[in-house]
């Protein structure tokens, strides 16, 4: 059972990064990225490549994150601002256009065969309070959170973070005080790329890493989103672990075919009778 | 040369019409000017133009002894101009504090400079040392403005702009708050006040101007002003 | 000449397609060409037409091929007709079910329900074996037939989905040139304005979801008969993106535009001759780019090439049909609306403050006071865009406070706003046409059919605009899209439509903002000439010459309290008016001055 548990609480985890990795840049410019699951594949391919010519594994993770972090503030300038005063769904869009654009050069690029990074560990389980667990599960969930706390003291002991917050809470006023909004949104971009990417890099040892990986998370990630609460960081985070939790038991208790269905059939119940979410803020627009 | 000087500046919204129709005006050093005119006359569009919020059309912006027309909002805000938007415009999700702190971000203040610049707004408007961590939105109407005038001064601006701050505010507390412009402004502060409270606002000031459909109709000292007909039927068209 | 003769050339291009002698696969390519038009044409009518979005077009397609495929499968071709239909109604029970909860939030959670309904759908396909066959998929599905001949060589499945697609482009271009359409492109423009023009918004919204919906499932049944195959890795994700670059690329909005995108990014692969991964790669490409570059797709880009000058305008504009008599039969005298203790709090901030107020019918009456006093708040109180924390309003003897904007405007409460609400991408025209009912409306069945009644509808609702213009003085710009005109007659673009409403009450917000002592005038008589015609106004504004001259009787509100009501004389001189716009003295400095002056 507690392996059970370990392994529903790394894959909410992974969902949390991705949830949160998203709601930044939606907090940021109200844009919904729809390519953002091709940014968790991206970074397993990376990674894969990286490993492939030789680098030792956390080299190569680290390596990861940074080619992730200059693909986000790439796409941000290719994607996000020639689009930046258009309607909504014009990044919407957008961002699926270059979401099947992505996936099928990655397809062109590493060929369709799912590709096997090694994992981070020699060891194959470790014993923690009389329980066998694996390890990559343990350093999932260790990674995370530290990631969240690293993310916590950023936005709200930095003034990095609080020109950041600012920005996405009032762009004009932050502006008036001397911040530069396009830079703000420009190391959004990085940080959830990174993020995004770090999820791609945890996940790709315990999965195999082919065009599907970032489908297979990122629809996890949204349904998380809406269980937290549209908009909401803390929410995103509660929702992944939620999600992961739940597909897991369902999947051992109830039936593994149907527990995506499941986890969608959650979704659309909480936006029929609770669409704010866990932890979410208003709905509907006013005046 | 004054610290401000606007010349035959002409702007509008989107591709509507022109709002101001060429305004001239100058702020000296140490000056405090106020800009009084019923509501539609373009007074917001005049600061939210010399901030860099709206395009300007045609003339000639002059800060500091810089040209500024044109120029991006951040870039004229680290110039030492600092707008205190209608609304006041508090960051509902900060703390107070993280609201006072963030506007340090003009001169990269830190560490000492800036407990000194956050100590010298906590001995002005005490309220706020009090609520310090509390999230900006929790704060009554009267603490927003304050608020945000403090928020203001942490920029260590050169010239601050304010945008009806009695606005929304009973009048006991209008009262207060232009006694605090007035003693901001003789620490050194030259200042922009637009407001609608005209009687009061002349009462603080040294100069006037008188917006009426985007153009200057009087220009004259506070003490003129006041007794005025053109000010009178600005307001009520008598 | 071309809105005409274009479709003719059209139908006459595919009638000879049959006989081109091309070759079966290639004649299959265009038939699937046909199939995704009908796709495409459904994703612009949600997406082009009425500015929402689904990401689960793939998931409305499946249904509706399942659906024709399990009840024809192993049967007779006849069967193709009633699966259609069903194929259409289970799709749009389906589109019911999604809209439902999601079309009242905002636009980003409709794309996320859209996006996981289309999922759901796609692991139902595979999962539920015991129905869809799963991977193995369904097989033996009848081709199309009328009794005595069926449609089962690839030209004669040509003809079959070339009338479908013909048929269904017709009743697009109906709905788009009717009070539908343009009752769509107001909810895509300004959502809340069309509701506060009686546009009846969620039930609209939900109507052109499902119509969407089901016309997506009758192409997937068009698709099984036409495939007799179906298998479910034909529904997922890539179909739906592959559908809704086929009305980017073809262009958003647009009648046509879906077809030619759906011809083009089906045979573009077999011109490319390249993979499926590099073909992907070039479409995901080109939709981005398209989105960034091209916003209006290539047929925009042709219809702008093809748009000959603007018509000449009609110098004479159409005799004024006058107002109905109903109109100006309230009774003078008598309260037209009756604001009693009306409270609106945001948080701890009070708006509006236990105001009574009362509109005499037949006058005009301006309500002032400083900005932030509550005057916007309360009329958006009254027209239903806020909900009241306290009191009641009534209008003509009824209440309307919690009523829907739709119905208070359609009670005859009309209302025009302070900061600019048209429907931008519309003409002027149009944008008063949102406006305007008939006394005997078609309904939609009508309006589609092109029937005497829609006509003799469109016909009296377009005289209906053509007076409210001529009333504000726009029938000279009716033609010109409302985005392109300054602000001082996008205003009167705004009067006029809610004139067009007929109503009892117009409530005017600020109408004379920005606008010069000249325009301010003729704003003066035309405001008059409405009250003269039995409207009663309600006008706030702080033009205070303006509100002199033309006000019976002035309200003046300060911190969302009533300070003061009168004549224009009586106000003028009310000390209590005088301190609420040009404020209070400093008290210290006013005694500082005092005893200087002593």
């Amino acid at each position: 059972m507690t392996q059970v548990l370990a392994s529903g609480l790394a894959m909410g985890c992974v969902y949390a990064l991705v949830g949160l990795s998203f709601i930044l840049i939606y907090n940021a410019t109200h844009g919904l990225n729809f390519a953002h699951g091709e940014f968790v594949m991206l970074a397993g391919f990376i990674l894969y490549s990286a490993v492939d010519a030789g680098a030792p594994m956390w080299l190569a993770a680290l390596a990861t994150l940074g080619c992730m972090g200059v693909f986000g503030l790439v796409f941000q300038r290719l994607v996000f601002y020639p689009l930046r005063d258009r309607p909504f769904l014009a990044f919407v869009i957008a961002t699926i256009g270059f979401g099947i654009f992505a996936r099928n050069l990655a397809l062109l690029v590493w060929g369709p065969n799912p590709l096997k990074v090694p994992s981070f560990f020699t060891a194959t389980a470790v014993s923690l309070l009389g329980a066998t667990l694996t390890p990559e599960h343990l350093f999932i969930i260790a990674t995370t959170a530290v990631v969240l706390v690293t993310q916590y003291l950023l936005f709200f002991h930095t003034a990095l973070g609080r020109g950041l917050r600012a920005t996405a809470q009032n762009p004009e006023m932050a502006q008036l005080l001397g911040i530069r909004q396009n830079r703000m949104i420009a190391i959004t971009f990085v940080l959830s790329a990174m993020l995004a990417g770090l999820a791609g890099v945890l996940v790709a040892p315990i999965f195999l890493i082919d065009t599907e990986l970032g489908g297979a998370v990122i629809l996890k990630a949204f349904i998380a989103i809406i269980i937290g609460g549209f908009g909401s960081i803390p929410g995103a985070v509660l929702g992944g672990l939620i999600v992961g939790l739940l597909e897991i038991l369902v999947a051992v208790h109830v039936s593994s075919t149907y527990k995506d269905a499941i986890a969608f059939g959650v979704f659309i119940l909480v936006l029929l009778v609770f669409p704010r979410g866990l932890l979410g803020g208003p709905v509907e627009d006013r005046v | 040369m004054p610290l401000l000087q606007v010349e035959g500046l002409r702007a509008g919204h989107g591709q509507g019409a022109d709002v101001l129709h060429g305004i001239s005006l100058t702020v000296a050093e140490g000056e405090l000017v106020c800009l009084i005119g019923a509501n539609g006359a373009g007074k917001t569009t005049l600061l939210r133009t010399i901030m860099g919020l709206v395009k300007p059309r045609a003339g000639r912006v002059q800060f500091a002894g810089r040209e500024i027309a044109g120029m991006a909002t951040a870039s004229i805000a680290r110039l030492g101009a600092s707008l205190v938007p209608e609304g006041r415009g508090v960051f509902p999700g900060l703390t107070v504090l993280d609201n006072l702190r963030l506007a340090a971000t003009p001169w990269g203040g830190t560490g000492v400079a800036l407990q000194a610049e956050l100590d010298r707004v906590f001995a002005l408007f005490p309220i706020l040392a009090e609520r310090r961590a509390q999230l900006a939105w929790s704060l009554s109407g009267g603490q927003q403005q304050m608020l945000a005038i403090g928020r203001a001064l942490v920029t260590r601006p050169k010239l601050l702009l304010l945008d009806e701050p009695s606005l929304g505010l009973a009048p006991n507390l209008v009262e207060q708050v232009f006694d605090t412009l007035a003693e901001i402004n003789r620490l050194g502060v030259s200042t922009l006040l637009v407001e609608q409270n005209a009687l009061m606002a002349l009462d603080v000031s040294h100069r006037g101007y008188v917006l009426e459909l985007g153009r200057i109709v009087a220009a004259d000292t506070a003490a003129a002003l006041r007794d005025d007909a053109r000010v009178q039927g600005a307001y009520l068209g008598g | 000449m071309s809105r005409r003769l274009l479709p003719l050339l059209l139908l006459l291009l595919a009638a000879l397609v049959p006989w081109l002698g091309l070759s079966t696969y290639t004649q299959r390519l265009v038939n699937l060409g046909l199939v995704f038009s009908l796709l495409a044409i459904s994703l612009n009518l949600l997406l082009g037409y009425a500015g929402q979005i689904s990401l689960g077009h793939a998931g409305f397609f499946g249904i509706g091929a399942y659906t024709a495929a399990l009840l024809a499968e192993g049967g007779s071709g006849l069967l193709f007709w009633p699966g259609l239909l069903l194929a259409g109604l289970v799709t749009g029970l389906a589109g019911l079910a999604i809209g439902l909860p999601t079309l009242r939030l905002r636009g980003h959670y409709l794309a996320l329900a859209t996006l996981g309904f289309g999922e759901i759908m796609r692991l139902l396909f595979f999962n539920w074996r015991e129905v869809t066959r799963g991977m193995d998929g369904i097989s033996g599905i009848p081709a199309p037939a009328l009794p005595g001949f069926a449609f089962d060589t690839e030209a004669r499945l040509f003809g079959l989905a070339a009338v479908l697609v013909a048929l269904v482009l017709l009743l697009v271009r109906r709905l788009d040139g009717s009070k539908y359409g343009r009752w769509l492109a107001a909810i895509r423009d300004a959502e809340l304005a069309a509701g506060t023009c009686g546009v009846n918004v969620p039930r609209l919204k939900l109507g052109v979801f499902m119509g969407s919906a089901a016309l997506a499932g009758a192409a997937g049944a068009l698709y099984a008969h036409m495939m007799t195959f179906i298998s479910p890795d034909t529904f997922g994700f890539e179909v739906t993106a592959q559908v809704l670059s086929m009305v980017v690329v073809g262009g958003i909005g647009t009648v046509a535009g879906p077809v030619l995108g759906a011809f083009l990014l089906t045979f573009l692969p077999e011109w490319l001759r390249v993979s499926n991964a590099y073909y992907q790669l070039i479409y995901g490409a080109g939709l981005a780019l398209m989105i960034v570059f091209l916003p209006a797709g290539l047929w925009g880009l042709v219809r702008s090439k093809l748009r000959r000058a603007a018509p000449a305008l009609l110098v004479e504009p159409p005799p004024l049909a006058g107002l109905p008599a109903e109109i100006g039969a309230a009774p003078a005298d008598s309260a037209l609306l009756d604001a009693r203790g009306v409270t609106r709090r945001f948080g701890g901030l009070v708006a509006v403050d236990g105001l009574d107020l009362t509109v005499q019918a037949g006058s005009i009456h301006a309500l002032i006071g400083p900005n932030g006093s509550g005057k916007s708040t309360f009329i958006n109180l009254a027209s239903g865009l806020y909900g009241l924390s306290g009191g009641s309003i009534s209008f003509a003897g009824r209440p309307v406070g919690g009523a829907r904007p739709w119905a208070i405007a359609q009670a005859g409460l009309a209302r025009s706003f302070q900061n600019l609400r048209l429907f931008g991408s519309l003409t002027v025209e149009q944008n008063v046409l949102v406006a305007c009912r008939a006394a005997h409306p078609a309904g939609l069945v009508r309006v589609l059919l092109a029937s005497a009644t829609a006509r003799a509808e469109e016909a009296a609702l377009r005289a209906a605009a053509a007076e409210a213009m001529q009333a504000l003085g726009v029938w000279p710009l009716r033609d010109r899209v409302v985005k392109t005109l300054p602000h001082e007659q996008q205003r009167m673009v705004e009067i006029a439509r809610a004139l067009a409403m007929r109503p009892r009450l117009l409530m005017l917000d600020e109408p004379a903002a920005g606008m010069n002592p000249s325009e301010a005038d003729q704003l003066v008589t035309r405001i008059r000439a409405l009250r003269d015609r039995g409207i009663t106004i309600l006008l706030v504004e702080h033009n205070m010459p303006l509100v002199m001259r033309l006000a019976d009787r002035i309200t003046v509100l300060n911190f969302g309290r009533k300070v003061a009501e009168g004549t224009p004389a009586e106000i003028r001189s009310n000390p209590a008016v005088i301190e609420a716009y040009l404020g209070r003295r400093h008290l210290k400095q006013m005694t500082a001055d005092a005893a200087a002056a002593g």
